[in-house]
This record gives C-alpha cells, sequence and structure tokens, in this order.
C-alpha cells in the first residue's frame, strides 16, 4: 500500500514540477510564480521515495478492505455525485428529496415509506433553513422554488 | 490597571445579547459534539462555516471556539458512561473514569471532570490573557523571514506530534501548500493550476475543503463500521464528588492546568498530549499509582483538566502570531482571513473588539459549559441514542447544501465531494489529514513570507540564517527533524503513540 501511494505521490509531484517550470520558476532575486511549487514538488518528489524503497519497520499490515464495505461506500459517493450532476437541472428539492430517500434507505435501512416521510420533513426543514431563514439561493430546477 | 480596562471592554463585547447567544449556541454544538463520538470540532467548525460568512468576525469566532473548548467538555462523558472517547483527548479518562463508573461512581466522576474542566479552562484563559499580548509586542520585532521561519518550526512540530509516519505528514503538508498555490497569483497576476476553470480562480477554499476531509470522509469511512454501543445503564446518583474526592484531585487539577496550557500552545500538542502527559504525570507523582486504570480520581481529574486548559492555551499562537497550533485553530485562521482580517502582533491593536472579545467569551463559555453539563448529563446520554443511521445522511446533506452556499455555485460541491474521496484514500492510505488542512490555510502566507523575504534579500538565502530569531527557528526545526533519526527516541515515540491509541 505505501508503495501505491509513493508512486502517486511521486507522479503528483512530478506532474507539479512539469506545470511550475511552464510557470516562471524565476531566480532567487526574484522569485516567479513557479517558485514555491517547484519546491514543493521537489519535496513531494523527494518524500515519495521513501514510500517507495521499503523501510526496515513494516508493521503488519492494517486491516484489509472488503469488498463489500467498499461496495457500499462507492454507492453511497456515487449518490452523492448523481445529487451533484442533477442539481441544476433538477433543482434542490427534488434532488435533495431523493437523495435523502436513498440514504435513508441504504444507509439507516428504513423502509421506503418511512424513508418517504422522513426524506420530506428533512428536505422541508432544510428548505425553510437554508432559503428562507438564511437567504440563500438554492438551485431551483425543475419545480422552480 | 490596564488590563482592567481592557477585560472591561472584552467583556462588553462578549456580553453582547447577540454574541452571547452565539457563544451559548457554540458551546452547546460543541458540547453535543463532544459527546458524539466520531464527530469532532474539525468537522463541525467547518460544517458552520458557512453560517459564520454572514456574521461578524467577533461573533463567528465566538460561536465557533465555543465549539472548541466546549467539545472537551462532552468528550469526557462519553468515555465515563461507555468507555468510548467522545473525543481523542478523552482518551485517557476511560481509563480510570469508566472503572469508576463500573463502581457505582460514575457521578463523582463525571462531576470531578466537570469541574476539572472549568478550572483548566478558565485558568488557561488567565494564561492567555497575559501571555498573548506579551508574546504579540515580542511578535512586533518580527518580519518575513521570522514569520517564514516559525511557520516552518510549526509545521514540523505538528508532524512530529502527529500519529504516524512523519514521512506522510510531511506529504500531507506539501499537498496542502500545492492546494494554496491554486488560482491567481497575487503577485504577478498570474493564473495557477486553474486549467482555465473559473471556479478555481479564486483558489480552492477552505470550507470545500474542510468540509469534503473531515465531513464527507468521516461519514465514508464509518459506513463501514457496524456500530454497537452499550450505555451503562445504571443511575447517576450525587454528581458532587466527596472532600476526599477534592482533597486527591486537588493536585492533578492544579498540575493538569499548567501542563495542559503549555502544551496547547505548542503547534500539533494541544488537548490530546495534554491529557496523555497529565496522566502519566499523575500515575508517577501518585502514591498509589497500582490504583491507576483500576477507578483512581486523579486519572480523571488531571487529564480533564489538562485537555481543557490546552485550548486557552492553543489560542495564544493564534491570537498574537496568527500561527495556528492545531486543525481547529487552522480553521479559526481561515475564518478570520475570509472576514478579512489578518490574525498578527497588530490584532490588539486593530481589532481589540476581536481579541479581547473572543477571549472573555471564552469565560462566559466556561461558565456556560459548567452550567450546562452537570444537570444535563441525563440529556446527553440520551442523545447517545440516536441512531447514526439517521446521523449520517444529515451530515451528508448538511455538507451537500452547505458547500453551495458559500458562492452559490455548484461547483463547490464538487470540490467538496473530491476533496471527500481524497480524504477517504488519505484514511484508508494512512495519511494524516490535518497537516494538509494546516498547511492549506498557512501555504500563502508562508509563500509571501518566503518571496518577500528573497525580494528583501536580493535572493540571499543567507537572510535566513543571519537574523538571530529567525535563525533559532529554523535550526530548532531541524534539530527536531533529526530526532527521529535516533532510532531509540523512534521506537519511545511510536510506543507513546500506541499507547495513546490504545484502547
Amino acid at each position: 500500500m505505501n508503495r501505491i501511494s509513493g508512486i502517486v505521490v511521486f507522479f503528483l509531484g512530478a506532474a507539479i514540477l512539469w506545470q511550475a517550470m511552464a510557470l516562471r520558476i524565476g531566480t532567487f532575486r526574484s522569485p516567479g510564480p513557479g517558485f514555491f511549487p517547484c519546491l514543493i514538488a521537489v519535496i513531494l518528489i523527494a518524500l515519495s521515495f521513501f514510500l517507495i524503497i521499503p523501510s526496515p519497520k513494516e508493521k503488519k499490515k492494517s486491516s484489509p478492505l472488503s469488498l463489500r464495505s467498499l461496495g457500499r461506500v462507492v454507492i453511497i459517493y456515487g449518490s452523492l455525485l448523481a445529487y451533484f450532476f442533477t442539481l441544476e437541472f433538477l433543482g434542490f428539492v427534488i434532488a435533495g428529496f431523493l437523495l435523502m430517500i436513498f440514504l435513508f434507505v441504504v444507509i439507516d435501512r428504513q423502509k421506503i415509506t418511512v424513508a418517504t416521510v422522513t426524506a420530506f420533513i428533512f428536505v422541508t426543514l432544510a428548505y425553510v433553513l437554508f432559503n428562507v431563514i438564511l437567504k440563500g439561493q438554492l438551485p431551483q430546477g425543475l419545480l422552480g422554488i | 490597571m490596564e488590563l482592567l480596562h481592557h477585560l472591561q471592554f472584552g467583556f462588553g463585547v462578549a456580553l453582547a445579547p447577540m454574541n452571547l447567544l452565539f457563544c451559548f449556541a457554540g458551546v452547546l454544538i460543541g458540547t453535543l459534539v463532544g459527546v458524539l463520538p466520531g464527530l469532532g470540532p474539525p468537522a463541525t467548525i467547518s460544517l458552520l462555516m458557512p453560517i459564520s460568512f454572514g456574521l461578524p468576525a467577533e461573533t463567528a469566532l465566538i460561536m465557533l471556539a465555543g465549539i472548541y473548548y466546549g467539545a472537551q467538555y462532552g468528550g469526557s462523558t462519553t468515555s465515563i458512561l461507555i468507555n468510548i472517547p467522545g473525543e481523542a483527548s478523552a482518551v485517557m479518562t476511560c481509563l480510570d473514569g469508566y472503572q469508576m463508573a463500573r463502581q457505582g461512581r460514575a457521578g463523582p466522576a463525571l462531576g470531578i471532570s466537570a469541574f476539572g474542566s472549568f478550572i483548566g479552562g478558565t485558568a488557561s484563559i488567565i494564561g492567555l490573557m497575559v501571555l498573548a499580548p506579551f508574546l504579540a509586542r515580542f511578535a512586533l520585532k518580527f518580519g518575513p523571514p521570522e514569520y517564514f521561519g516559525l511557520m516552518f518550526l510549526g509545521m514540523v512540530v505538528l508532524t512530529f506530534l502527529s500519529k504516524g509516519s512523519m514521512i506522510k505528514s510531511f506529504i500531507s503538508i506539501a499537498i496542502g501548500l500545492f492546494i494554496g498555490t491554486v488560482g491567481i497569483d497575487l503577485v504577478d497576476g498570474v493564473q495557477r493550476f486553474t486549467f482555465g476553470a473559473p471556479v478555481l480562480m479564486d483558489g480552492i477554499g477552505l470550507v470545500p475543503v474542510g468540509m469534503g476531509l473531515f465531513g464527507i470522509a468521516e461519514v465514508l469511512t464509518n459506513l463501514e463500521e457496524k456500530k454497537v454501543r452499550e450505555v451503562f445503564r445504571s443511575e447517576i446518583k450525587g454528581l458532587l464528588p466527596t472532600l476526599k474526592d477534592w482533597k486527591e484531585s486537588a493536585g492533578p487539577i492544579l498540575r493538569g492546568s499548567l501542563i495542559g496550557f503549555f502544551l496547547g500552545i505548542l503547534p500539533g500538542g494541544g488537548a490530546i498530549l495534554g491529557a496523555f502527559t497529565s496522566y502519566a504525570v499523575e500515575k508517577r507523582l501518585a502514591r498509589q499509582p497500582e490504583t491507576f486504570g483500576k477507578g483512581a480520581i486523579q486519572g480523571v481529574a488531571g487529564p480533564e483538566t489538562a485537555n481543557n486548559a490546552a485550548t486557552g492555551g492553543a489560542m495564544i499562537p493564534l491570537l498574537s502570531l496568527g500561527i495556528p497550533s492545531n486543525v481547529s485553530m487552522a480553521l479559526l485562521l481561515g475564518v478570520m482571513l475570509i472576514h478579512g482580517v489578518r490574525p498578527n502582533a497588530f490584532l490588539i491593536k486593530e481589532h481589540p473588539q476581536i481579541f479581547w472579545g473572543v477571549i472573555c467569551s471564552m469565560y462566559v463559555g466556561n461558565v456556560l459549559l459548567i452550567v450546562l453539563n452537570l444537570p444535563l448529563i441525563g440529556v446527553w446520554v440520551r442523545l447517545l441514542k440516536v441512531r447514526y443511521g439517521v446521523l449520517f445522511p444529515m451530515i451528508l446533506i448538511f455538507c451537500l447544501v452547505g458547500s453551495f452556499t458559500i458562492n452559490s455555485n455548484h461547483y463547490e460541491v464538487l470540490i467538496m465531494l473530491i476533496f471527500g474521496a481524497v480524504g477517504y484514500i488519505m484514511r484508508k492510505a494512512e495519511f494524516p489529514q490535518a497537516p494538509l488542512v494546516f498547511a492549506l490555510v498557512l501555504g500563502p502566507i508562508m509563500e509571501n513570507a518566503l518571496r518577500q523575504s528573497l525580494l528583501h534579500s536580493r535572493g540571499k538565502f543567507s537572510i535566513f540564517v543571519t537574523r538571530p530569531i529567525c535563525l533559532v527557528l529554523i535550526m530548532a526545526g531541524i534539530l527536531i527533524l533529526l530526532i527521529p533519526l535516533v532510532s531509540q527516541v523512534r521506537g519511545k515515540r511510536a510506543r507513546i503513540m500506541e499507547e495513546a491509541q490504545g484502547e
């Protein structure tokens, strides 16, 4: 795992360095916009080696991630992304309502009917709190509210 | 005395109706967050940042600070009653507090915990009040090189005291520094790493990152485990500790206040280190050390006092130098910057309502807390029965909506979600997230200090070593970096961290 992290960090550092050189690095006398990012990139690359090269003190592997729990996380994260992508189109009320039903059913294992009611209550509360009281401007979408 | 004059002014600010209201809200939410395991001050402060935007700076800080020190009160409740620390700093309280509860002495444990917290918190505010102006005066001699050196030292100490590998902490810091560079470079007006996306031109905000790393990622991580909690059923009678309890606790409380306060000042130190050190000290000094771990009240009094005392100490670097000593402080710094206030040595002069107002509000807050905590323990216990299944969706929705309201821009939601994923991956790969946030807030300031120093010295790096204060700071940082190379110390440090995470 550490090795993978190290490789990722290495490439991240390399990417930053590449971009930093496109911005002007400048000189010590007058550091350019790329100066600090360049420093950061060098540090990242250097540190990544420590992760890639196994150290003599390797503790036992941390708890392995079961595929099932990872799946759960991915599904829920996916629902959040779906919320994001449909937010402008559907508007907060619909998108939020649908998301809440989904989350209550999946995370709390509520029955759909219960979840729908709870979601309705929460969406209304959120709408009142954010749009009416705090005068936010949640996306209106299809319903136009 | 001038100090009385300042206090009069400060209390005037702190007791203004709106500030009082938000102070109460802050400490209430803080206690709640402290009681609930899994949710901590950084996450909560991140979640409430959007709300704080509409408020004047001092009101926002009063509320958010209230969450921070309030959480240290709440954390002990679950430690004592169900052997699960509500906050990491309450881990030590589990050891003896839970045993006391099992012996039917939950009441005195909770009582001495609350009283110790109050004494520790109040004492540390007094320390803050005295030390911060003094430090601020000292900091007037600081120029850009000194600030750079100080931030460098702060980051080094932070990584040294963080759990886990120092390498990973540094990588985390570097990533945070990098994220801070995204946006328009203020010196040259050039766009950096924006790839043409308008939402990135102002840079990546602290709020979406905080909400993503601490809110979304926390929920995602917790989704994997099923938590079973058995709340201690027996009645809690007699919250007042006996005279004997007080006698035994007096020393630990006194020592805990000092230990917590001074350790709180250190970056990365704070409540956790304070509580652990206090426990170790009390055990060493006790007449009957073998009682520790079996229900010794000193083992509760000391750490609980220390973790609250650390909150006052932690505010010192922030208010006098503008350097945060932990993540919550970094978030507070971010809030100040968003409000256009730059905390540094001049904060006292330019924004006395913030400096003295916040300090005095901490006194008020501690009083509110002890009033809240003693009678309301039953309420907190009942709250623990709230199902995580309901709490998690609420947190997620809160994050989604909150991140939108920053700029009424739905791309902020995306940024938050991206950092939610980043935070989750970081937790799986065992990279600490706190240093990232730390660096994100400090990065632009640090870069500015670096560039100004180099401009000033016309490119000579020697400026960092010829100025005495700066040299001391940098040498201290390098020394601390070298310590882990001595493998004995590394082994000891690993053991200390393991013990602290233990249960």
